[in-house]
């Protein structure tokens, strides 16, 4: 009897576990289509400043498109951190979410590089870049 | 009757003048002068800077001034661009060590993979990934890029940096010639030779001992000369002016009036040549003094020859009279007051 019980607690508790990891793997996907999304939309806005006119009539849209990334990056570090690593699955999907990230980043800081090279539009948009990047943290 | 007058005033006139220009006085004489050139506004601004005709305070080291402000300078590799330095350009530190599968439950596997690329101690974790750290001079923005970093003081706005500044007060006017120059009411000249002082764009000579009194653009003997020399200058030249005023009124008016027009000119002129007459009749006595009749006669009936005017003689004796040394005015003859402004000024250049 005892063992019987025993045997039901922990398929309950696999469960739970698979439950959480389950949830965690689906938050950690929604804060990654967040950050790629809002990534690509900065990415893309300052893709169209080619010249300094360009740049004053982006620089709103593209402050509000960098706080929108910054915010998300934060919350897609935070779901990063509460995968289970020693989960295959969460491991595989740690692996394919930061590759994601730096993928999305290297679009993203090319165009950076691209405007901070150029003054005529660096002038204007550049100093939105000079931000505090997101606290890291040890896992 | 109007023509032998006429003739008489130009006669008059002439020998006034004659007799002012033979005789200068010998209480009064005209200091020497030279000009030297137009003055130059100064730039001089001895230990301060000048900047657009202003002098200020020099800037500290590494600090250049452009009006009253001091900016400080850019450092190597930065473009000037008046405000601030632009940055040279930034490059991107690539898409960094993501986690991978086996990596374990650290970050040991990325910074692993990193500083086997780019050294021990070389890479740093930005959100989840592990990038290379931007090398030295350059700091990261944002999480993939490397931008120069602004030198001490400076505001980094991105593209460039914004220069600090200091304040070095007000400029001033400049009061200080360069190469010897002499700075004389807001200008500069040059200096004037030995023996001279400078008023401006003259050079004056000094006084003569005979003649110490300093009076002006002359020198004198006394203050009382100077100031009797002085007083004909002036009085001569507002009779002149008494003339052509009293003219101008009268020439206009029309002919039933002519006859008060006239009395009023006249009396108009008697009372403002009255002063000028008095000196004129004291200079006139001693003037006289070396001039004999004979001599008078013949200049004056020269110079009614020259003048085309035929004078009677008794005309010519009672001017030759006067200029012999009978109590006359001479300047009396010359109804414009010329004959007394020439005489007013009429003086030797200061020797010795």
């Amino acid at each position: 009897m005892a063992k019987n019980h025993a045997k039901i607690g922990a398929v309950v508790l696999g469960l739970l576990l698979g439950f959480v990891a389950t949830a965690a793997m689906a938050d950690v996907n929604s804060a990654l289509r967040a950050y790629q999304s809002s990534t690509t939309a900065a990415t893309q806005v300052m893709a169209g400043m080619t010249d300094a006119n360009t740049a004053k009539a982006g620089a709103q849209q593209l402050q509000g498109a960098m706080a929108q990334q910054r915010a998300a990056e934060q919350s897609l570090h935070a779901e990063l951190l509460k995968l289970n690593l020693n989960d295959k699955n969460n491991a595989s999907l740690m692996e394919s979410a930061t590759a994601e990230m730096a993928k999305a980043n290297e679009q993203f800081s090319a165009q950076q590089v691209r405007i901070l090279s150029n003054p005529a539009i660096g002038e204007v948009v550049g100093k939105l870049f000079v931000q505090q990047a997101p606290p890291t943290k040890a896992r | 009757m109007i023509r032998t007058l006429a003739s008489i005033a130009r006669v008059g006139a002439l020998v006034a003048l004659l007799a002012a220009s033979a005789l200068a006085q010998a209480d009064f004489c005209w200091r020497d002068s030279s000009g030297r050139g137009v003055g130059t506004i100064p730039t001089d601004c001895g230990s301060k800077e000048n900047d657009s005709g202003l002098c200020y305070n020099k800037c500290s080291a590494g600090y250049s001034g452009v009006g009253p402000v001091c900016w400080k300078g850019c450092p190597s590799g930065f473009t000037d661009n008046g405000v601030g330095c632009t940055k040279p350009g930034p490059y991107g530190r690539g898409a960094g060590y993501p986690w991978k599968f086996g990596d374990g439950l650290n970050d040991k596997g990325m910074y692993s993979r990193c500083e086997g690329a780019n050294g021990r101690g070389n890479c740093e974790k930005d959100g989840a990934i592990v990038y290379p750290k931007c090398k030295p001079g350059y700091h990261k923005v944002g999480c993939c890029i490397c931008s120069p970093d602004c030198p001490s003081g400076f505001t980094d706005v991105g593209v460039a940096c914004t220069k600090p500044t200091q304040t070095r007060g007000a400029g001033t006017i400049p009061t200080a010639c360069k190469g010897g120059a002499q700075y004389d009411a807001g200008l500069c000249y040059t200096q004037c030779k030995s023996g001279y002082s400078g008023v401006g764009p003259v050079c004056w000579g000094q006084c003569p001992a005979s003649m110490p009194v300093n009076c002006g653009a002359g020198c004198a003997s006394t203050s009382a000369d100077c100031q009797g020399a002085v007083r004909d200058q002036v009085m001569s030249v507002v009779e002149v002016a008494v003339t052509i005023a009293t003219t101008v009124a009268t020439a206009g008016a029309s002919t039933g009036a002519e006859a008060a027009a006239g009395a009023g000119k006249a009396a108009a002129e008697t009372a403002a040549k009255t002063a000028a007459k008095q000196a004129a009749n004291q200079a006139t006595k001693s003037v006289a003094k070396g001039i004999t009749k004979a001599a008078a006669t013949a200049a004056i009936k020269d110079a009614a020859k020259g003048a085309g005017v035929n004078l009677t003689l008794q005309q010519i004796d009672q001017v030759a009279g006067v200029a012999a040394g009978d109590t006359w005015d001479p300047y009396s003859l010359d109804p414009t007051g010329i004959a007394a402004v020439v005489k007013a000024y009429n003086h030797k250049v200061c020797k010795g």
